[in-house]
């Protein structure tokens, strides 16, 4: 961040531009960046607040303070659904198949960016099909499928159906990043005495941070609220995800929305941590790229 | 970088585990699928082959066009929705200012949300009695544009879009910055050098040294939008009267409530199709060597 | 990154190692037992789901050296979707909660249920048989009703309908229309109504309204082709609902809120009327100040064909056993239905205020507005709509009154699209 402060101002120097010019343009661009920011953060603010609520004060007032801080919905939640097996189960499987994706589709990726060979084109192309499938419609068939491999109900389960469909965005991102690197990368490599692998790993992986980040972080969140594939692959209470405890709050006759907001703020805290984790990447892959260039 | 004899095993190594897991448990399962769409068959009983019979009703159901259609509104306003505002923010963002980060994890904040929390607060600043909307535009005197939001067929698709483009506008700011940063300093410091204006470096230089990403991006969106279904489930059930229902969800609803496998499938194999044709087309016009 | 890569695997051994021990802790079934898996929706924190899991667990206790019953609960909303994708990969639990009428049709035609019949007698002359019916499709039985679901019941605030100048609750539709008007001139919201999930109007509205002007042979005589839907009748029912719709009976955001939503709306006061079903019972009495200023009444007359005691109501609560059970497992299957469904069972539903199909004993304990609500079973059931047409009408009459409420279209253009799809889904 530091260093970051300092070349703005380096950069800044040689325009000479009125400060009060620059002041005005200034606070134009804060003026929109918070506008869209509260616009943002509204929702989960009001989450957060109603969380907070009994079920009476939340019918009638939904958008004030809460009167009294009520913290049984978080005691509710957590009790109910059994959010400690939920949590553990959620972060094992989208950890898991995050990692695996992510490895998987990079070296996929590698191979259909910097190389050439035969039926390469096609091959893209096939990966590519899968981001318009619509998964609803493989449910059925996608059971049927684990059922004769006999993998229901396994802590392993989600892993194939959640790398599956992500393996298509996850090459379609990364591929075209690799694509943009200069050619003589490689070669330089082989002069020095360098492997296929050895280059993936040492030169092609940390060059694709920024778009590594990116994929990390989209295959974390597809995975994490994931629904209908945990509904029906899944049988055993105790490897259920965290989006089919949070459901059990809504039901068709009663709705208790205190509960519910409590287990969904409870919830999205890994996956804040999760981004804010790799938002250091991003910025490391900034400077990366900067010395790169 | 060509092949020699030695790496042909390493490139089966490279990319036989992303095949193998890739065709085995998504291509297989929706063939699969394309099979009973030429079933007549209600998931319990024995089924029936019945031919394209299928997509010959498909094609007369106006229910099923009327979800095409709103499905298309989703898909422009989706484009013309999270693309630029994503891509202007990410462009005031790059400018190194204060407090970068802050603003950009909010930015993100709305992707990690869960539909339900999206759909519910939404439903409520929507709501027609107290949500916030009407509120404010009868506090400012314009009683008169407060509507019905969700419930009148005139303004449900629109209300409907905002959310989806709100939703995901973070997405693609996160993918635009991380191409944005990608940029070396070197060419914006020679382009202010020049002496050119902030707005001639960003529409001669930044925009066309990111379009590949921003082609990715429009992609993502098209196929993204083709597939809404969580949020509008949520959201409106597809209703009121239809107004908000789109292919994917009414697939779903003819598959699990109606109990039409086969006809649910044909609905899935239409879908399929049409993401194809549309981004082919997407890709001959921004013209990029997509796929 | 390497941080990253390290944090990540720590974490993942971490997870896999409680994964592993998690897993050993279970296994202890050692053949002897027979273990049964019951499917079902009881995931939220309601009294009589409680009343079934504490029936489970005793028997379960009282059997434990033969037999395990395991509860695997699945979210309302999701059940059907679970249960039917399940069903087409032919892997049924050995019990599952089922819904009565048509609903169980498609799993009969799938022969996916086990017959009842050889137990039957456990139950003869204690639930009547006009209740039992409802869980069985051509003289066999396949489910056994713990409950009954009367679904048109009009909850009011005593002082609201007082206040508005009515002693006494509306007995005529035209009495009841005035009240509307008269609470509208108060800036009393009249009803309150949640139909964004578009089964209401459909489910609690038009199945007795629809009884009171057609009689309770039109529905059964419509699906077999000797009526028609087009029947002026029929129209008239569903043109109540436009007709309310236009007096501004409901709260203006009724199509954009949930039924639970809806009943916050009444139990705060800010409606004075609720039209739903026994099911509203609980949350009612749970969610409002003073339980003394609520009533409970049945429809009004609408001056039509029909009874005008009846109100629509279907059997519930019935759990429904795999077809393919056999020796062991189906005795221990047929040994816990008829322990489940014993008297204690409805004894502690009627003091969850749930109204049940049997004769319990009342006190003073209980509530007022379910003693009245159990007294309106007795005047016999009309049918439930949704129990009772196939999906395909169902999901069309529920986003035809939808639409009718806003004008996208006539009850005359929606019975019309009826009749076409019944007399295309019967080729």
């Amino acid at each position: 961040m530091e260093t970051t402060i300092k070349k703005t101002t380096r950069s800044a120097l040689p325009l000479h531009r009125s400060t009060r010019n620059m002041s005005v343009k200034n606070t134009l661009i804060y003026a929109v960046l918070i506008i869209f920011s509260v616009i943002n953060v509204y929702p989960i603010i009001w989450m957060i607040i109603n969380s907070f609520k009994s079920e009476k004060e939340f019918a009638v007032n939904q958008f004030g303070l809460p009167k009294t801080l009520v913290i049984d919905n978080y005691i509710e939640a957590w009790g109910t659904a059994n959010l400690g097996v939920l949590f553990k189960n959620s972060i094992f499987i989208c950890l898991l198949a995050t990692i695996l994706t992510v490895l998987i589709g990079a070296l996929a990726s590698y191979f259909l960016a910097r190389i050439e060979f035969k039926f390469k084109n096609a091959l893209y192309t096939f990966f590519i099909f899968g981001m318009l499938i619509p998964i609803h419609a493989t449910l059925v068939p996608m059971f049927i499928l684990l059922k004769n491999l006999g993998l229901l109900n396994n802590p392993i389960t989600l892993l194939f159906p959640y790398i599956a469909f992500h393996l298509p965005i996850t090459i379609f991102i990364l591929t075209s990043f690799m694509k943009a690197f200069p050619k003589d990368i490689e070669e330089s490599a082989i002069i020095d005495g360098c492997g296929i692998f050895r280059i993936f790993w040492s030169i092609i992986l940390p060059m694709s941070r920024p778009a590594l980040a990116t994929v990390i972080i989209l295959n974390f969140i597809y995975n994490w609220n994931e629904f209908s594939f945990a509904l029906v692959l899944l049988n055993d209470p105790a490897l259920q995800t965290l989006p089919l405890g949070l459901a059990s709050f809504a039901g068709q006759f009663t709705v208790n929305y205190g509960a519910q907001m409590a287990g969904l703020t409870m919830s999205m805290i890994p996956i804040i941590i999760f981004y804010l984790f790799l938002e250091k990447e991003i910025v490391n892959g900034m400077t990366a790229g900067a010395v790169k260039g | 970088m060509q092949l020699t004899g030695k790496s042909k095993a390493a490139l089966i190594i490279g990319l036989l585990p992303a095949f193998l897991i890739y065709t085995v448990f998504a291509i297989y399962p929706i063939i699969q699928s394309f099979y009973y769409s030429f079933m007549e068959w209600d998931g319990f009983s024995e089924m029936e082959f019945i031919g394209l019979q299928n997509f010959g009703n498909l094609f007369q159901d106006e229910l099923f066009w009327n979800s095409v259609g709103n499905n298309i509104f989703v898909v422009i306003a989706s484009v013309f929705g999270q693309i630029p505002i994503a891509l202007f923010i990410a462009l005031l963002l790059n400018r190194k200012i204060k407090g970068l980060k802050i603003f950009r994890t909010i930015g993100f904040l709305p992707v990690v949300l869960s539909t339900v929390v999206i759909s519910l607060t939404w439903s409520l600043i929507y709501n027609t009695k107290d949500g916030m909307i009407n509120e404010i535009l009868r506090a400012v005197g314009l009683d008169f544009l407060a509507q019905n939001w969700l419930g009148d067929t005139k303004w449900s698709m629109v209300a409907v879009c905002i959310t989806v483009i709100w939703q995901f506008v973070g997405l693609y700011l996160i993918i635009f910055l991380a191409a944005l940063q990608n940029i070396p300093e070197e060419v914006m410091e020679a382009a202010k050098m020049d002496g050119a204006s902030e707005w001639v470096t960003t529409w001669k230089i930044t925009i066309p040294m990111i379009w590949d990403t921003i082609i990715v991006a429009i992609i993502l969106c098209i196929s993204g939008s083709l597939r809404t279904f969580d949020l509008i489930y949520v959201m409106t059930h597809g209703g009121p009267s239809h107004s908000t229902d789109v292919m994917a969800l009414y697939m779903f609803n003819e598959t699990f409530s109606n109990l039409k496998y086969g006809y649910g499938s044909a609905i899935s194999v239409f879908i399929f199709f049409f993401s194809l044709i549309l981004i082919g087309i997407v890709k001959k016009v921004l013209g990029q060597k997509f796929i | 990154m390497k941080k990253l890569g390290i944090l990540v695997l720590g974490l993942l051994l971490l997870f896999s190692l409680t994964a592993c021990s998690g897993g050993k802790e279970k296994a202890s079934g050692d053949g002897k037992i027979t273990e049964l898996t019951v499917w079902n929706d009881w995931t939220e924190n309601r009294p009589e789901y409680k009343v079934y899991k504490d029936i489970i667990a005793k028997f379960n206790e009282e059997n434990k050296d033969s037999i395990h019953v395991k509860i695997e609960s699945i979210p309302h909303d999701q059940y059907e979707t679970k249960l039917r994708t399940q069903a087409a990969g032919k892997q049924l639990p050995d019990m599952f909660r089922v819904w009565p009428g048509a609903r169980i049709a498609p799993l009969v035609e799938g022969n996916a249920l086990l017959p009842l019949n050889e137990i039957l007698d456990t139950w003869e002359g204690k639930i009547p048989e006009g209740i039992m019916k409802d869980y069985a499709v051509d003289g066999k039985q396949y489910a056994i009703p713990a409950n009954i679901s009367e679904t048109s019941l009009i909850y009011y605030h005593k002082d609201a309908v007082k206040k508005a100048g009515f002693e006494e609750f509306p007995k005529t539709y035209d009495e009841l229309k005035d009240l509307i008007k008269a609470l509208n001139d108060e800036k009393v919201t009249p009803i309150a109504l949640g139909n964004k999930a578009i089964w209401p109007l459909q489910s609690v509205y038009i199945s007795t309204i629809g009884d009171r002007f057609t009689g309770s042979e039109f529905l059964p005589n419509t699906l077999s082709g000797k009526s028609s839907f087009t029947d002026e009748n029929f129209v008239k029912a569903l043109s109540v609902v436009e007709e309310l719709a236009k007096l501004k009976a409901f709260n203006e955001d009724f199509n954009t809120i949930d039924e639970a939503q809806s009943r916050t709306l009444f139990n705060s006061g800010e409606a004075a009327m609720h039209f739903a079903g026994s099911w509203a019972i609980g949350p009612i009495l749970e969610g409002v100040d003073n339980i003394d200023n609520i009533g409970v009444a049945p429809f009004p007359s609408f001056s039509g064909e029909g009874d005008t005691e009846k109100i629509s109501g279907a059997a519930g609560g019935g759990i429904a056993l795999n077809a393919e059970l056999s020796g062991k497992k189906k005795e221990a299957a047929f040994k816990f239905l008829e322990y489940f469904y014993g008297d204690e069972l409805y004894q502690g539903l009627a003091k969850s205020n749930i109204v049940v199909p049997v004769q319990v004993e009342m006190d003073d304990s209980i509530p007022e507005i379910y003693q009245t609500a159990n007294g309106f079973a007795q005047g016999g059931l009309a049918p439930v709509y949704d129990a009772t047409l196939t999906p395909e009408l169902t999901d069309m009459i529920n986003n035809g009154l939808q639409s009718i409420t806003i004008g996208e279209k006539t009850p005359k253009e929606l019975a019309e699209e009826m009749q076409k799809e019944n007399e295309q889904g019967k080729k």
